[in-house]
C-alpha cells in the first residue's frame, strides 16, 4: 500500500509533467552532434515522377519531384527492415533524376524508400535480378 | 560321366513354387458406397484383392473380425478377378462375442500359418462388441483368376451411441484352394491386417461446439490455448484435450462415454497468462467500472448503464469477493498502471504448464444477471453427455476485463456488447465513435529524440487514454514520458523494450477534448550517435481510450510504425 501511495504521489499530474522513468544510467556511447548536419529547407514537395523499371541488374534511375534546398534520402531496405544501401542528396532543382547503383546488392525484392527531412516516406518496389 | 550328368542336373534351375496372395485393397476407407462421407446408417464396402501369381487359385477360406455393434455384416460380392461365367457362392459362419488373439505366430504373411496358429477369446462379458465371420468363398471356373479385386464385403454402419470406441475390420487369415481342390498352404496374406472405417468428422461426437475467443486475443495465443475435458472436479483426470485455435471448433467422440459427467476448462500456457491479463485490463476497463461505481444509487444498487451485463460485473470483481466495490476499482487501477497483474502464473509455472481460466457455457455467460453473478461459482463447465452429439458454446472471461475486450464476447445484436478489435492502423469499437492519433517519423539530429502523440478527439470528451509501444533497446534508451493532460493520473511502465503508458481522469471532471492535442511525448536517447540512428518504434495493439461516460472509444492511427532516421542518412555520399 505504501508503495502504491508513493506511486500515486509520483504520477499525479497537473498540466504539463515529465515522468522520469526509470532513473537509470546516462546514455552510454554516442556523442552530441548536429552542428555539422544541415537538413536544408523543409521539404514541401516529394513525389516519384518516373522509375527506370522495377527490375534491374544493378543500375537504377528514379525521377523525383522535390523542393530545392531540402535534403532527402533513398534507402534500399530488406523486407525485415535492414537498410542495405543509403543515398542522401540535397535537391538542386524541382525535378531531378537520381542514378543509383545496386550492383553489389544480392538479387531479391526490396523496398526503396524515399524520405524527406520532415519525416514523410514514399516507397517503391525494386527487384534485383541477374 | 555319371558325375558330370549329376552335376548338370543339380545346376539346372528348379522353378519356384508360385504363391497366390490376398490383401485388402485399402487400409482406410472414408467414403460410403455412394461416395459421400461415412455417417451412421450408411452402407460401406471394402475389397479384397487377389494376385493369382500364375496359380490356379479358385476358392478362399477367410477369417474376418469386426465390431458387431458398430457394423452389421451384409454380404460378399463377386468381383472382377473372378472370370465371368464362373460359379460363385459363399457360406458364412458367425461367431459373436469372439476376438482373434493376435500373436507373432498368427499374424505372419502366410495365411495357412495364421490359420494353424489362430487363437480366440469368446466371452460375452470380456468381448462384448467383436465378432468373427468365417467365410468360405467357392469359385469354380475353367479359367484362372486375374490380378484384381476378388470379393467385396459390405457392411452397414450401425447407429450406435455417439462416442463408441471403434476398431478396425481385420482379415485374420485367408487360405486359397486351387482348381483341383488342394489347400494352398503357401497363400500369402500381404499388407496390413486391418481396415479403418473413418467416419465423417463429428459423426461419432458426444460433444462438439465452439470456443468463442476474445476479439483481441492474438491468433498465436489462440493456437496455444487448449480445451481440457476431465472426469472429476477436485482432482482432474484428463479424458481429452484439444487445440482451439482459429475458429475454436472442437469435437470429442470415443474418449468420452455416453451418459457420463465431465468438466471442461479453457487452458492458457503459463508463460502467456500474465501478458494476456495485462493486455486485457486497460484504461476503459477502469473508467467503465469507476463510472458505474460513482453513479450508484443511494441504496447501493447500480444503474447498470456502464457495466450492463452480469458477466461484466463478474469480470469487474477483481478482488473476487462476489461484490462490486471500491476494492475492485483499486485493483483494476493497479493493473492498468502496471503495478499489479490480475491473472498470473504461480511460481514455477511456465510454457509447459497450462492454467485454466474461468470457463462458462455460452448461454449462461450471455444471460448472467445483475444479481445472479454474485452467487455464480460455476467457472468450470460441468455437463453430462447423452447418446448423441451435444453442441456446446464455450466462453471465457478474464478478471478485470470489464469491457470484455479480451474475453469472449456476449452474443447480442447490440453494438455495445461487441468486443473491440485492433486492425492495422485502427482500434475498432463497434458502434462507438473514434479519435484520431497521428504519429510522424523522426529525423534524428542529436542524441535525444522525442515522439509526440498528436490526438484529435473529434469532439469527444476523453477521460482516459492508453498506448503501448515497442522500441529497440539496443539502439535507443527510453528516458521519460512527457504528459500534457488536465489533472489526470498518469502511468508509465517500461519493460524490456515495451512501454505501456497512459493517463486517466479519476474524478470524471477534467476531460480531454480538442483537435490538436499532444497529451504524450515519449523521449528517448540514442545509444549510438543519433545522427547515424536507423531504427523504429512500433505501436502495439494494447491501446485504449474512454469517453466522459467511461465507455471505450475507437482509435484511428495514421501509422503503426514510426521510423527514427539519423540525419547523416540525408548527407550527400
Amino acid at each position: 500500500m505504501k508503495k502504491f501511495l508513493a506511486y500515486l504521489l509520483l504520477v499525479t499530474t497537473v498540466g504539463c509533467t515529465d515522468i522520469e522513468f526509470p532513473a537509470g544510467p546516462v546514455v552510454v556511447g554516442g556523442q552530441e552532434s548536429g552542428s555539422d548536419v544541415s537538413l536544408g529547407v523543409a521539404s514541401a514537395t516529394m513525389s516519384v515522377a518516373s522509375v527506370s523499371g522495377p527490375v534491374t541488374t544493378g543500375p537504377f534511375t528514379i525521377g523525383v519531384n522535390v523542393t530545392p534546398g531540402a535534403t532527402y534520402s533513398f534507402q534500399l531496405t530488406h523486407i525485415n527492415g535492414t537498410v542495405l544501401h543509403n543515398h542522401g542528396f540535397t535537391a538542386t532543382q524541382a525535378s531531378m533524376s537520381i542514378a543509383l547503383d545496386y550492383s553489389t546488392i544480392p538479387a531479391g525484392a526490396y523496398d526503396l524508400i524515399l524520405m524527406d527531412n520532415t519525416g514523410r516516406l514514399l516507397k517503391v518496389v525494386v527487384i534485383i535480378q541477374r | 560321366m555319371k558325375h558330370f550328368l549329376a552335376a548338370v542336373l543339380l545346376l539346372l534351375p528348379v522353378p519356384a513354387l508360385a504363391q497366390p496372395s490376398l490383401a485388402w485393397t485399402a487400409n482406410t476407407i472414408t467414403t460410403d458406397v455412394n461416395g459421400g462421407p461415412i455417417v451412421k446408417d450408411d452402407t460401406i464396402s471394402i475389397d479384397v484383392k487377389v494376385n493369382p501369381n500364375n496359380t490356379t487359385i479358385r476358392s478362399v477360406y477367410f477369417d474376418f473380425q469386426h465390431q458387431k455393434d458398430a457394423l452389421t455384416f451384409l454380404d460378399v460380392q463377386q468381383r472382377e478377378a473372378i472370370p465371368s461365367g464362373a460359379s460363385f457362392s459363399y457360406t458364412n459362419y458367425y461367431y459373436p462375442n469372439c476376438r482373434f488373439n493376435r500373436t507373432t505366430g498368427n499374424t505372419t504373411t502366410n495365411g495357412w500359418t495364421n490359420y494353424a496358429q489362430a487363437n480366440y477369446t469368446c466371452n460375452s462379458s470380456t468381448v462384448p462388441y467383436h465378432a468373427i465371420n468365417r467365410i468360405m468363398v467357392n469359385v469354380a471356373s475353367s479359367q484362372n483368376l486375374s490380378l484384381a479385386t476378388y470379393v467385396r464385403l459390405r457392411f452397414r454402419v450401425t447407429n450406435v451411441a455417439a462416442g463408441f470406441a471403434y476398431d478396425s475390420i481385420y482379415m485374420n487369415f485367408a487360405v486359397g484352394y486351387d482348381a483341383a481342390g488342394s489347400t494352398m498352404t503357401n497363400t500369402e496374406n500381404t499388407g496390413a491386417k486391418g481396415v479403418w472405417v473413418q467416419l465423417a468428422p463429428g459423426a461419432n461426437n458426444l460433444l462438439s461446439g465452439t470456443v468463442k475467443h476474445g476479439a483481441n486475443v492474438s491468433t498465436g495465443l489462440q493456437g496455444l490455448m487448449r480445451l481440457w475435458v476431465t472426469d472429476t472436479a477436485t482432482q482432474p483426470t484428463e479424458v481429452a484435450i484439444t487445440a482451439i485455435g482459429g475458429a475454436g471448433t472442437f469435437g470429442f467422440g470415443s474418449p468420452l462415454q455416453p451418459s457420463s459427467w465431465y468438466r471442461m476448462r479453457v487452458l492458457v500456457p503459463g508463460d502467456s497468462i500474465a501478458a494476456l491479463s495485462r493486455a486485457s485490463v486497460t484504461v476503459s476497463d477502469y473508467t467503465m467500472a469507476v463510472q458505474e461505481w460513482i453513479t450508484q444509487n443511494l441504496d447501493k444498487t447500480f444503474k447498470n448503464q456502464n457495466i450492463d451485463r452480469g458477466i461484466k460485473y463478474l469480470a469487474a470483481d477483481a478482488n473476487d469477493n462476489d461484490q462490486f466495490d471500491g476494492g475492485d476499482l483499486q485493483r483494476i487501477f493497479n493493473a492498468v498502471a502496471g503495478l499489479d497483474t490480475l491473472m498470473k502464473a504461480p511460481a514455477g509455472c511456465s510454457a509447459s504448464c497450462m492454467l485454466s481460466i474461468p470457463t462458462i457455457r455460452g448461454e449462461t455467460y450471455d444471460s448472467l444477471g445483475f444479481v445472479s453473478w454474485k452467487t455464480f461459482t460455476n467457472t468450470i463447465i460441468q455437463l453430462q453427455t447423452g447418446t448423441a452429439d451435444q453442441n456446446v458454446t464455450v466462453k471465457y472471461v478474464l478478471r478485470g476485463d470489464v469491457n470484455l475486450s479480451h474475453s469472449s464476447p456476449v452474443t447480442s445484436v447490440a453494438p455495445a456488447q461487441q468486443a473491440a478489435a485492433f486492425t492495422m492502423g485502427r482500434f475498432i469499437v463497434p458502434g462507438a465513435s473514434s479519435i484520431d492519433v497521428n504519429l510522424n517519423n523522426v529525423i534524428v539530429t542529436g542524441n535525444t529524440l522525442s515522439i509526440p502523440f498528436n490526438v484529435d478527439t473529434k469532439s469527444l470528451k476523453l477521460s482516459g487514454l492508453q498506448f503501448e509501444v515497442k522500441y529497440d533497446p539496443a539502439k535507443v534508451k527510453f528516458e521519460k514520458l512527457e504528459v500534457n493532460t488536465p489533472s489526470w493520473i498518469s502511468f508509465v511502465n517500461d519493460d524490456k523494450g515495451v512501454i505501456r503508458f497512459g493517463a486517466l481522469d479519476r474524478d470524471f471532471k477534467n476531460f480531454l477534448s480538442g483537435a490538436a492535442l499532444v497529451p504524450f511525448k515519449l523521449q528517448f536517447s540514442s545509444i549510438q550517435a543519433g545522427v547515424d540512428l536507423n531504427s523504429s518504434v512500433q505501436i502495439y495493439p494494447t491501446m485504449d481510450a474512454a469517453d466522459d461516460k467511461g465507455k471505450q472509444v475507437g482509435i484511428n492511427f495514421n501509422t503503426t510504425s514510426i521510423k527514427l532516421i539519423g540525419a547523416n542518412f540525408f548527407k550527400q555520399p
